[in-house]
């Protein structure tokens, strides 16, 4: 049994396991006298070769490699090798899709509701930054302060907010602030790739 | 004598990729096997820059974690040893600008290890590294004239001239289940002999 094992190991050294030998590769992963089997025919090989020149260094990091990848972040993503087997319509496209929609779709509301508070911000600047600068939970005279501010931007004022220069103003002050207490918050690159699009014609911004 | 990739890269391709693809899809294990199968490599390559042993051990591990890290870059364009030994040469190459040291103005070959201009780098030349390498190839060259002539035919048709089974199986006028069979025993005789000089901490554990 242990036998046939390592001979199979011997043939994955060899790449000569048929396919791309992924049962044997799983064993391997397994098994500890596997990995050392294939790391050891692998060495014998090389000091083999190496003999004619003789400037063969031996050296053994793969438990220090090991250890230090450990603390790495695990690597996920899709497979687009060219050697690979292209056909894969599996489940990984639709987890990508829905990982992809996900991330979208928070990175927006977290956009609407920064700027709506940059709204807020503008409307009444000293209470504004007492509400975002608390990190803890806000307390009765936050919130009472928050809605009473809030109760001053009026329906009329939101129409203008939305249109023309002043959104383009407005719009820019938020991008500004956004980056300044971003810093501030260690929350860099949440908006990473935002620019500024003039949909009024005025020919600023872009 | 050339080094190990251009003769075994054909072979490699197809169990490289396969790795390179679980690791891709977070199997830290299979990038332990790639470790375990190139360490020595890298580390010669490595070698043919910096002298001192620690250090190359030092740089060879480093090549390594970049490897690791920079594998969402890898689109198996080139093949992984290749990409792996450009990581390493620069790895190397950025130790000693770091260290203060001037690297080879010339890139190495990554499969003879020899510069541009010609001549080859230093490897580990201390009198400890010669002597363990001589051991080592004094014991591989005994090994190999002890060991029956089908099974030694074999193996260094396989490792020097990088024939593939079907090619030993045809030359040895054998099935090529034989061919599998001797290089495995003569790998078995050779590993039994070399043993003591190159245990891995994974034997020294188990024993």
């Amino acid at each position: 049994m242990k036998k046939a094992r390592l001979e199979q190991v011997s043939s994955l050294v060899d790449d000569e396991q048929g396919g791309s030998g992924k049962s044997v590769v799983d064993d391997l992963l397994k098994d500890a006298e596997s990995r050392d089997a294939w790391q050891r025919y692998h060495e014998l090989g090389d000091w083999m070769r190496n003999m004619a020149d003789g400037g063969m260094v031996r050296v053994d990091v793969a438990d220090r490699v090991s250890a230090a990848i450990e603390s790495e972040p695990t690597l996920l993503f899709p497979v687009n090798h060219r050697q690979a087997p292209v056909n894969r319509p599996s489940r990984r496209g639709w987890s990508q899709q829905l990982a992809g929609i996900g991330i979208a779709a928070a990175v927006a509301t977290v956009t609407v509701l920064l700027f709506q508070q940059q709204e807020f911000l503008e409307v009444e600047p000293d209470v504004g930054v007492v509400a975002i600068n608390e990190t803890t939970p806000a307390g009765k005279e936050e919130a009472v302060l928050s809605s009473a501010s809030l109760a001053k931007v009026d329906s009329s004022e939101e129409d203008e907010l939305l249109s023309g220069e002043l959104f383009q103003q407005k719009l820019d002050a938020y991008l500004a602030s956004h980056v300044k207490q971003s810093a501030g918050y260690r929350a860099q690159g949440l908006l990473p790739n935002i620019r500024a699009v003039d949909h009024g014609g005025t020919g600023k911004g872009n | 004598m050339a080094d190990a990739p251009n003769q075994r890269s054909n072979n490699s391709a197809n169990i490289d990729v396969e790795l390179v693809r679980r690791v891709q899809q977070g199997d830290k294990g299979a990038f332990d096997l790639l470790v375990r199968k190139y360490q020595q490599r890298v580390g010669k390559l490595v070698s043919r820059f910096i002298a001192d042993r620690s250090e190359v051990e030092d740089v060879t591990q480093e090549a390594f974690i970049k490897a690791y890290r920079a594998l969402p870059n890898f689109r198996g364009d080139s093949a992984f040893y290749t990409w792996l030994y450009r990581i390493a040469t620069n790895t190397a190459k950025n130790y000693l600008v770091a260290a203060g040291r001037r690297p080879p103005r010339s890139d190495v070959d990554i499969t003879t290890g020899a510069t541009e201009q010609g001549f080859e780098l230093e490897g580990d030349q201390s009198p400890e590294g010669e002597m363990a390498s001589e051991e080592i190839h004094r014991v591989i060259r005994q090994a190999l004239e002890q060991m029956p002539e089908e099974l030694r035919l074999a193996l260094t048709m396989c490792e020097f001239d990088g024939f593939s089974y079907d090619e030993i199986a045809e030359v040895m006028e054998c099935p090529i289940g034989t061919v599998r069979s001797r290089i495995f025993r003569a790998r078995q005789s050779l590993d039994k002999k070399l043993r003591p000089l190159i245990s891995t901490n994974e034997v020294e554990e188990a024993v």
